[in-house]
């Protein structure tokens, strides 16, 4: 929950503000507590009046209460941080107004205290950011509500130790509200009001002020680049001002700083702008709105010297060029002034101004090179474009309440889902990895959780869900020379991206390498080595074989911290590939279960031979008792005696005519038989063989051996 | 010394206590008067960007007895016609009509003497404010 305070002397504006039902909302005057005024107006007055007895002229406290908007039990919410507050900061018997207001279906209370105490005593209010941040932690934790990271977290954590709810310290850190650095908002309201007043979007001057930063060297390419977007550099009562197309005004330090933070660069620092713009002038704020007000025909400047800043070195150039504007300036003024003029007429003063205005204009743009701006201009619009069209692609798949624009300047690389993949992933310009299914109302990150991070987080909070993030947690290399890191080419990357292609594989190419997707873990290739972030799981394993045996010559090494699960699992798997694993420790279990799987293999493989074997030999049998003499010399002893001495003719052709499956199964009966009938066939005579070579061949054989020694 | 924006130095009490004396002399803050001392002593002391001014603190705001004292009258009245107003509420849920008509004429004068006040009040405040601009 959120909630905010302000000190006030207690104006007529706070009642109205309390009060307004602009854009619909609904507005619930609160029970006042010490007031004898009916209506907010008058009990706001009476807090005043009766607070003058206080050593203060702001005796007005006003705080603001926002339970999340999906909160059930707002009231209750409301209830209990007002509760705690009044106890901090000792508010318990001061006067109270307030009201309840309903806007977009979302409660939040607006309450109005009293800082001077019935005994003329003011209410300390030291420190009131990190207290009432407190009071926020306290309130979520007793409600249920989900941490939200604040300002003052370590602050807070601290006071809640110190004052014994260690449990809400504790849940703190579980929560991760210390890691990391503070909860920092888009913008203020101010920023808010301001551009809901101008329609310049505060996300569009960040991203033109930053572009036009990136783009600049120097003070002066620098106010000329911001020139090409419509916004002009001023001078302020603290320091340098941004005036956007709107007229609104903007911190520059502030803005760039911001800028810089949500595109995830280093820092830009006050004292780097200073260095940058040192040495040019700009003018102050009131002459810009002025010159601005002036000219109301023209949307944008003229891009005049004098708008972008004169540098302090050429005095005599920005004397000369004021001079000029001056000089025009007196020259339309006489002429409107004097009656007997010929240009006196409406349309030929306005006439004779645009002639003044155009060589104003000219004289200008002929000290600017205009080749240097629209080049520079093109460049820098081609950028926003290109940003500006991942962010409407991510708007188009991302969860209605999304603003896609907020992450325009972190977008890479966006991939709208399809057909073939439901989920659909952007790549932020730090590497990270976010996927975003619209089906399974599921946020996943990979890779570098920075601006990743982010931007999942605020894709979950508008899908109500939690990211999951795939970590790294293993990685395999082809040999030891692959542990060196170094940044893979992208021409590398692009190979890699292919040879996985082609083993229908999803890779997809990143600055650091090429990134698959195995089932629900990302591998990262960098060509000799592996990392497996989410787990291991069967389709991560068979990617990982996949390579090994296809490029790292059938073996790979483990690198890094491995479970023995994972190991055994690698390992199992490598052993039935034929992979050969090193570094690698598989358990007792799982050796002896691939010692079993292989014995199991081998008998297999040998009774799949035997019956093999049986088939050939029945087929030979059936051949034999067709006739086929070269068929029945291949039989065995006992089966030739079986098929040429035992069988008649008619059962011989009755065996012929038989499927093998019917033979295979008698074979060992018809060994048997044979054999008997071999033993009483040869027992008178010897040994006989069954079938010989015909008789005609056998002259010619004999030839053969007579003619060998020739 | 590294840090040149502040530093801190071990003073004898005495010289403390001369330091206090020189500065309301001089009519300003200790911290002032020492630095002007020091810038004073150097030899580039005069060539030096002088401070900025601090910025201007925010005025003790003392009320007038008069008006405090109507003031917190006027806190009591608020107080005791929120007392009333749950009283009335009770006493209607209690069935003691009478009561509850009775106290509900009190509270329309509590609140028409609360508003005199208020009123008076602002009228005073506007008066002091004109008297000492």
């Amino acid at each position: 929950m959120i909630a905010g305070a302000t000190r006030g002397a207690g104006g007529t504006a706070l009642s109205r503000h309390l009060l307004s039902r602009k854009d619909g909302q609904k507005v619930l005057v609160m029970p006042s507590r010490g007031l004898a005024a009916e209506d907010l107006k008058d009990q706001i007055a009476e807090i005043v009046a009766d607070a003058v007895h206080g050593r203060t002229d702001r005796p007005i406290h006003h705080v603001h209460v926002d339970p999340p908007p999906d909160a059930s039990n707002s009231n209750e919410i409301i209830g209990v941080f007002l509760r705690h507050y009044e106890a901090e900061f000792g508010l318990r018997d001061h006067q109270r107004a307030g009201v309840f207001h309903l806007k977009g279906g979302r409660q939040h209370a607006h309450v109005v205290y009293s800082l001077v105490g019935r005994n003329g005593r003011v209410a300390d209010l030291q420190h009131e950011y990190a207290r009432r941040e407190k009071i926020c932690r306290i309130t979520e934790f007793e409600c249920g509500l989900r941490f939200i990271k604040g300002r003052h977290n370590r602050a807070v954590e601290q006071a809640l130790r110190k004052e014994g709810r260690i449990e809400i310290a504790d849940a703190m850190i579980v929560a991760g509200l210390l890691d990391g650095c503070p909860g920092i908002a888009h913008s203020t309201p101010r920023q808010r009001a301001q551009a809901e007043r101008t329609a310049v979007p505060i996300d569009e001057i960040r991203s033109a002020v930053l572009a036009a930063w990136r783009a600049s060297e120097d003070a002066r390419s620098f106010a000329v680049a911001l020139h090409a977007f419509g916004s002009v550099v001023a001078t302020g009562r603290k320091g340098l001002l941004l005036v956007d197309r709107g007229g609104g005004t903007h911190s520059l330090n502030r803005t760039l700083a911001a800028a810089a933070r949500v595109a995830g660069e280093d820092r830009i620092t006050a004292a780097a702008v200073r260095r940058r713009l040192a040495g040019i002038t700009f003018l102050k704020l009131e002459e810009i709105l002025n010159a601005r007000t002036s000219r109301p025909n023209t949307g944008r400047s003229a891009g005049s010297q004098d708008e972008l800043g004169t540098p302090a070195t050429s005095t005599r150039t920005a004397q000369g060029g004021r001079r000029g504007d001056q000089s025009a300036r007196r020259i339309d003024e006489l002429a409107a002034a004097d009656p007997r003029s010929s240009w006196t007429s409406a349309g030929g003063t306005a006439a004779r101004r645009k002639r003044a205005r155009d060589r104003a204009t000219a004289a200008a743009l002929g000290r600017i090179d205009l080749q240097q701006i629209i080049a520079k201009g093109k460049h820098m619009m081609k950028e926003l474009k290109a940003q500006d069209y991942k962010a409407k692609m991510l708007a188009g798949f991302a969860p209605r309440g999304f603003n896609a624009h907020a992450f325009t300047l972190d977008l890479h690389m966006v991939k709208a889902p399809s057909e073939y993949n439901l989920a659909g992933r952007i790549m932020v310009t730090d590497g990270g990895w976010v996927e975003y299914n619209p089906s399974a109302r599921s946020v996943r990150t990979w890779g570098p959780s920075g601006r990743a991070k982010v931007l999942a987080q605020a894709l979950a909070d508008v899908v109500g869900c939690e990211v999951y993030h795939l970590a790294k947690t293993a990685s395999i290399a082809a040999n030891a020379d692959a542990l060196k890191v170094t940044k893979v080419a992208d021409d590398t990357i692009k190979g890699l991206v292919a040879w996985w292609v082609m083993r229908g594989f999803d890779a997809a190419a990143a600055p650091d390498g090429c990134w698959l997707t195995a089932g629900t873990a990302r591998l990262l290739d960098t060509g000799n080595r592996l990392e497996v972030h989410g787990g291991l799981t069967d389709q991560a394993v068979a990617a990982i074989l996949t390579k090994a045996k296809g490029a790292w010559g059938s073996s790979l090494k483990l690198e890094g911290r491995w479970t023995q699960a994972e190991q055994d699992h690698l390992w199992i798997a490598a052993m039935r590939a034929g992979v050969a694993i090193h570094n690698c420790g598989p358990s007792q279990g799982i050796q002896a279960a691939w010692r079993r799987e292989k014995d199991a293999a081998t008998k297999s493989a040998r009774t799949i031979s035997s019956v093999k074997s049986e088939i050939i030999e029945a087929q030979h049998l059936i051949d034999a008792a067709k006739g086929d003499i070269e068929a029945a010399k291949k039989l065995s002893g006992n089966l030739q005696a079986f098929v040429g001495v035992y069988l008649d003719d008619e059962q011989r052709k009755e065996l012929a005519a038989q499927p093998i499956a019917e033979i295979v199964p008698h074979l060992g009966r018809f060994r048997r038989i044979g054999t008997v009938e071999l033993e009483s066939y040869e027992a008178p005579t010897g040994p006989k063989v069954a079938f010989v070579e015909p008789e005609k061949d056998k002259p010619k054989q004999d030839a053969e051996k007579t003619q060998a020694p020739k | 010394m590294k840090n040149y924006k502040f530093w801190t130095q071990r003073l004898p009490v005495e010289v403390g206590r001369a330091l206090e004396a020189a500065a309301i002399n001089a009519n300003t803050s200790v911290s002032r008067f020492v630095l002007n001392s020091i810038v004073a002593a150097l030899p580039e002391g005069s060539v030096l960007k002088p401070l900025p001014p601090s910025p201007p603190r925010r005025p003790l705001i003392i009320p007038p007895d008069d008006i405090a004292a109507i003031s917190v009258f006027g806190g009591h009245l608020g107080r005791l016609t929120g007392a009333t107003v749950q009283l009335s509420k009770a006493c209607r849920e209690g069935g003691c009509l009478p009561e509850h008509n009775a106290l509900e004429t009190e509270i329309r004068d509590l609140r028409a003497a609360k508003a005199d006040i208020v009123a008076l009040v602002g009228r005073l405040r506007a008066v002091e404010i004109a008297a000492a601009s």
